[in-house]
Order: C-alpha cells, then sequence, then structure tokens
C-alpha cells in the first residue's frame, strides 16, 4: 500500500516523497485541486470511502500523513 | 458625475460608516477606517514627493492592507500595480524595468525582500501610516483624476515570457462595476467571498463592487479551497451570499459534493465566475444541490476590466453541452469578426471577438508595439479613430443569438481538411465520467489530436462516449494519460508545458 501512495504522490510532484514539513498545500507541494484529485483517487484504488469531512488539510499533511489516513479508513471499514 | 472610483469608498463611508468593510482572517475594516487609512496612506505619498500619475507597487501578502493601500494610491492620484510575493525574483524585475516604479508600499517584514530586487525607489511601510480623517491636499488629488486617468495596471503573462502590463482607467472600472451592480441587484446588505488573488483581475469585481454597494467583503482563506467542507462552514458562518470564483474553485465543491455535508440553501443567492471554461457536468452538480441560486457565466479579458459578456444560466445543460458567453455587457460591443475583418452575424460561424467600448484597457505600460498589435483601429468604422481590442479567441452565435466561446485562436487547427476547434473536443471529452480537467493539442508531426486527460481511459472507451457529441473526425488520435495537469501562473493549463509530452 505504501508503495501504492508513493507512486501517486510522485505523479503529483517528486519532492513531496522527501518533504519533511507537515503542510504540502502551504508548502506549495501540492495545490487544491490536487488535493481533491488525490483524495478521489486514494479512493477509488483502495475501495475505501473517503467522505468530504476527510478532506482536510491535516490527513494530507505529508507522505506519512496520507499513509496513516489510508490505513485508517481501511481498518475502520473493513472493520465495519 | 464620477469621475474615479474613490467617490464610492466616500459615499460608502459617509453612508454606512461603522459598517464592516473588509475582513480577511486577521484584521477587519469598517468603512470609515478603510477611507481613512486611504487617506493617511495617500497623504503619505504625497509627503514622498512623488507626482500625481505615477506607478506605485504594492509588495504585501493577501489581506485588507492591500486594498486599503490601492485606494491611497488612488486617492493621490496614482496608480497601483500589486506584485505577487510568491512571484520569482526574474519576473518580479522585469516588471520593475516595464513600470519604472519610484515607490512601492510594503510592510516591514517583506522589505528586506524587496531590497534584492532590481530598486532604487522610496518606501512606505505600511505599518508606519496612521490613518487620516481628512486632508485638504490629498482631497485636491483626488479632485484632479479624470476619469481616463489610469487606476491600475496588472501584469498578465505574455507568450514571449514578457509581462505585458495592462493599463485600466477609471472609467472602465466605473462602467463595468455600474453595469455588475445593476445586472446583480448587489446592495449593501449583501456580504462577498472573495477567492481571487488581488494581482489577478478576477478580484476586481470583489473590490469595488464590495466599494459601491456598500457590503461586506471576506477573504476567504487560501488553505480552505482544498478543505471542501470547512470551505463551505466558512461561507455558511459569515453568511456570505454571493461568491465570484474562478472555475477550478468552484470545482473543488462540486468534485466530492462537499455540498451533502453543508446545506448552503437560503445563504447562497450568486455564483459568478470567469477566468477560465467552467466544466458543465461540474456546473450541473452545483445546480442538482442548490438550484435557487443565481449562477451567471462570464467571459472577458484582463484588457476588458473583467468582464465584457456574460450569460445569466437560465435553462437546463446536458453534461456535454458548453455553457455560452452570451450577451455584451451594457456599453459594450462585441464585433465578431472573420478572417476578412468583415463582420459576423449569422449563427454557427466562428470569428474572433473583439471588444469595442470605454471598457477596454488603455494599453500596455510603456510597451507600444505590442499595443499597436492587439488595439487597433475598428476595421468597420473609416470615418474617425476608435480602438478596439482584439481577445485571439474564437466565438461563434449559437441559434439563440448567443455567443459561444470556442478556443484561443491559436488552437484552432485544420485535421482532414475541418477546420477544428480544440476546445470543442476539450467540453466533450470534459463531460466523461471520471474526468475533470483534459486538453488536447495538434500533434503536427505525426498529423493527429492528441488529448491529455487526468483519467486513464482506453481509446475505445473514449471513442464510444465521444461518438454520439462529436464528429469523427474529432476524435482524438492518442491519449496521454497524466494524473495531474500542469498549470501555468494563473491556475489555467500549461499547453506550453503539455507540448513538450507530444
Amino acid at each position: 500500500m505504501e508503495a501504492k501512495i508513493s507512486e501517486l504522490l510522485k505523479e503529483i510532484n517528486e519532492e513531496i516523497l522527501t518533504y519533511k514539513g507537515d503542510n504540502l498545500y502551504k508548502d506549495g507541494l501540492i495545490d487544491s485541486i490536487q488535493v481533491i484529485d488525490l483524495a478521489v483517487e486514494l479512493g477509488e484504488v483502495f475501495r475505501i470511502e473517503i467522505t468530504p469531512e476527510a478532506v482536510v488539510l491535516e490527513n494530507f499533511a505529508n507522505k506519512e500523513a496520507i499513509i496513516h489516513f489510508v490505513k485508517r479508513l481501511m481498518e475502520e471499514q473493513n472493520a465495519g | 458625475m464620477q469621475t474615479n472610483v474613490l467617490e464610492w469608498l466616500v459615499e460608502s463611508s459617509r453612508k454606512f460608516g461603522n459598517k464592516l468593510a473588509i475582513c480577511d482572517d486577521r484584521e477587519e475594516m469598517t468603512y470609515q477606517q478603510y477611507h481613512h487609512k486611504a487617506i493617511g496612506l495617500a497623504r503619505a505619498i504625497l509627503d514622498s514627493g512623488l507626482d500625481a500619475r505615477e506607478p506605485v507597487v504594492v509588495y504585501l501578502e493577501k489581506s485588507v492592507k492591500v486594498l486599503a493601500a490601492f485606494m491611497g494610491i488612488a486617492y493621490a492620484g496614482d496608480f497601483y500595480s500589486p506584485v505577487d510575493i510568491e512571484m520569482p525574483k526574474q519576473r518580479i524585475n522585469r516588471i520593475l524595468e516595464i513600470l519604472e516604479p519610484k515607490l512601492v508600499i510594503t510592510s516591514k517584514e517583506l522589505r528586506a525582500e524587496f531590497e534584492s530586487f532590481n530598486y532604487q525607489g522610496d518606501y512606505i511601510l505600511y505599518e508606519d501610516v496612521k490613518p487620516v480623517a481628512a486632508d485638504l491636499d490629498v482631497e485636491k488629488r483626488k479632485q484632479q483624476i479624470i476619469d481616463t486617468d489610469l487606476l491600475y495596471v496588472l501584469f498578465t503573462s505574455g507568450s514571449t515570457g514578457i509581462p505585458k502590463g495592462v493599463s485600466i482607467t477609471h472609467r472602465g472600472v466605473i462602467d463595468c462595476m455600474d453595469w455588475f451592480v445593476g445586472t446583480f441587484a448587489i446592495c449593501s446588505y449583501d456580504s462577498l467571498g472573495s477567492q481571487a488573488p488581488f494581482y489577478f483581475d478576477a478580484s476586481v469585481p470583489d473590490i469595488f463592487l464590495n466599494l459601491k454597494a456598500g457590503s461586506t467583503l471576506y477573504m476567504i482563506p487560501q488553505e480552505l479551497f482544498a478543505q471542501p467542507v470547512r470551505l463551505l462552514e466558512f461561507i455558511k458562518q459569515k453568511q456570505i451570499n454571493t461568491i465570484i470564483w474562478v472555475p477550478s474553485a468552484l470545482i473543488t465543491v462540486s468534485k466530492l459534493k462537499a455540498f451533502k455535508s453543508v446545506d448552503l440553501t437560503n445563504i447562497l443567492k450568486r455564483v459568478i465566475f470567469c477566468g477560465e471554461v467552467m466544466p458543465t457536468k461540474q456546473l450541473n452538480t452545483w445546480r442538482q444541490y442548490l438550484p435557487d441560486v443565481t449562477y451567471a457565466n462570464l467571459y472577458g479579458p484582463t484588457e476588458a476590466i473583467y468582464a465584457c459578456t456574460y450569460y445569466i444560466i437560465d435553462r437546463l445543460f446536458k453534461d456535454h453541452e458548453s455553457l455560452p458567453i452570451g450577451f455584451p455587457m451594457k456599453n459594450t460591443e462585441i464585433l465578431v469578426l472573420d478572417e476578412m475583418d468583415k463582420l459576423i452575424k449569422e449563427p454557427a460561424k466562428a470569428g474572433e471577438l473583439c471588444v469595442r467600448g470605454t471598457g477596454i484597457a488603455a494599453g500596455y505600460y510603456n510597451n507600444p508595439e505590442k499595443t499597436r498589435e492587439m488595439f487597433v483601429q475598428n476595421p468597420l468604422n473609416h470615418a474617425y479613430e476608435e480602438k478596439i481590442y482584439r481577445t485571439g479567441d474564437l466565438v461563434a452565435y449559437n441559434e439563440y443569438g448567443e455567443l459561444l466561446y470556442l478556443s484561443r485562436k491559436d488552437f484552432q487547427i485544420k485535421h482532414l481538411g475541418h477546420r477544428i476547434e480544440l476546445g470543442e473536443i476539450e467540453t466533450a471529452v470534459s463531460s466523461i465520467p471520471g474526468i475533470t480537467r483534459c486538453c488536447c493539442l495538434y500533434d503536427e508531426v505525426h498529423g493527429r489530436i492528441t488529448l491529455f486527460s487526468d483519467r486513464d481511459i482506453s481509446k475505445e472507451k473514449l471513442s464510444l462516449q465521444l461518438k454520439n457529441m462529436i464528429p469523427d473526425y474529432m476524435i482524438p488520435g492518442k491519449i496521454i494519460f497524466m494524473e495531474n495537469l500542469p498549470l501555468n501562473a494563473n491556475g489555467k493549463i500549461d499547453r506550453m508545458k503539455l507540448k513538450d509530452y507530444l
């Protein structure tokens, strides 16, 4: 899963993979449309439901946050 | 008789002095504070020794301060030119070369950065300026403004890489806003939510509609545009009822159907968009959830202030149909000219959209060659000098006499003997489920139309979907999947960059 997420992030901007900060959007590595598109893409690839409420910058802060976010949703939704 | 835009500020300050005029996430100003700060800034400009009709650069991040600075500069009889603080140094230096400003308004924090550019003039630091209730010298400068004086210069990127400074007069903005306030009945009870940066012409109605109507302008924090539910919550909390945004900002909301989480029924009244083509499928999502809102599609280059045509959405459109850009706004004429500069009146015949009226720019600052190229004598008028602006956009009338945008003139191609507008293919493609952004280019070497799409779709599937929408010869011969299409500085798809992938 992590490899797939890295692949998706690399397509947006390679710098995201090595980014050490905690706000990809504010630091200009990803724009608003890309955040939305990434959310749609993650939902399709991992077959999880990403509600509009979940699309907040905390969940897209950096690569680790995105992986954590997807993992959490997969666990919750598989359990349910 | 109105000769400058400041009369709106004076009037709104007199009528609604204690009312909230402009707010950002750190600061807010009433109309009176806005007015007094502007006079204070104008006083500081006079004290710097600057004459009237000079450019003043504003180098500040988006905030209420920028707007106070704009009005202060106008009050001093000068004109403003905002520079994006994120802009690359090389481009800023080019702008400074063209503008040759003697004065910049910035902050203590940003001054050091500005000192690294090629600039030797004076500085006014915003924080140092005290508001002033009235000042006779400043008032005199304001009285001397005539409506053909410049109000601002906005820089747009030229295809050659040299920025062009579009020079706009007080008269142009007065005209455009008179039309705007009248058409959409905007009044002091309304609240606007500003999305566009102030160095971009899409913000012009936010600034001046607000001033004229005496409404309240909320600057929406930029990070909300990546968080659709929080964005709608902000609108709800501030009771914003009018938004004038670029389509991509509207798409971030409709794509995830964030309306399901926050209901804006009875809050949002007007959704106005301009700046690029609004995908009909996305608009239809907005209409599905918020059917009682007035939606309007506006069209216009920076050279025509903000808009020169408009279409208030009044009927249903299928996802693959493009939205008309409609009719000329008041006191403006649109001429659709064919290749021989003959006027086109009949439907379905493509021609270049040219604008006639007081709403066109006074030209490109310090660039007479480029000005002569785009602002030309009206070819239909042989009797006296009259300039029109050639947009380079191809349009046609539809069966209802509405204007339809087809594409840039440079995007009209000839393929298999057919004249094709690439924009028409893009409209059709973007109606396919799953595709939000796409772009078509003509690959001269292979003689085929190449589609760049943000969804991985097979050629067979694409052909099947497009079959009922466009003729066979318009169906792209090659598809390149690209999850994120490159965007230029204005947030539009960067066609120059895409050419490298052909």
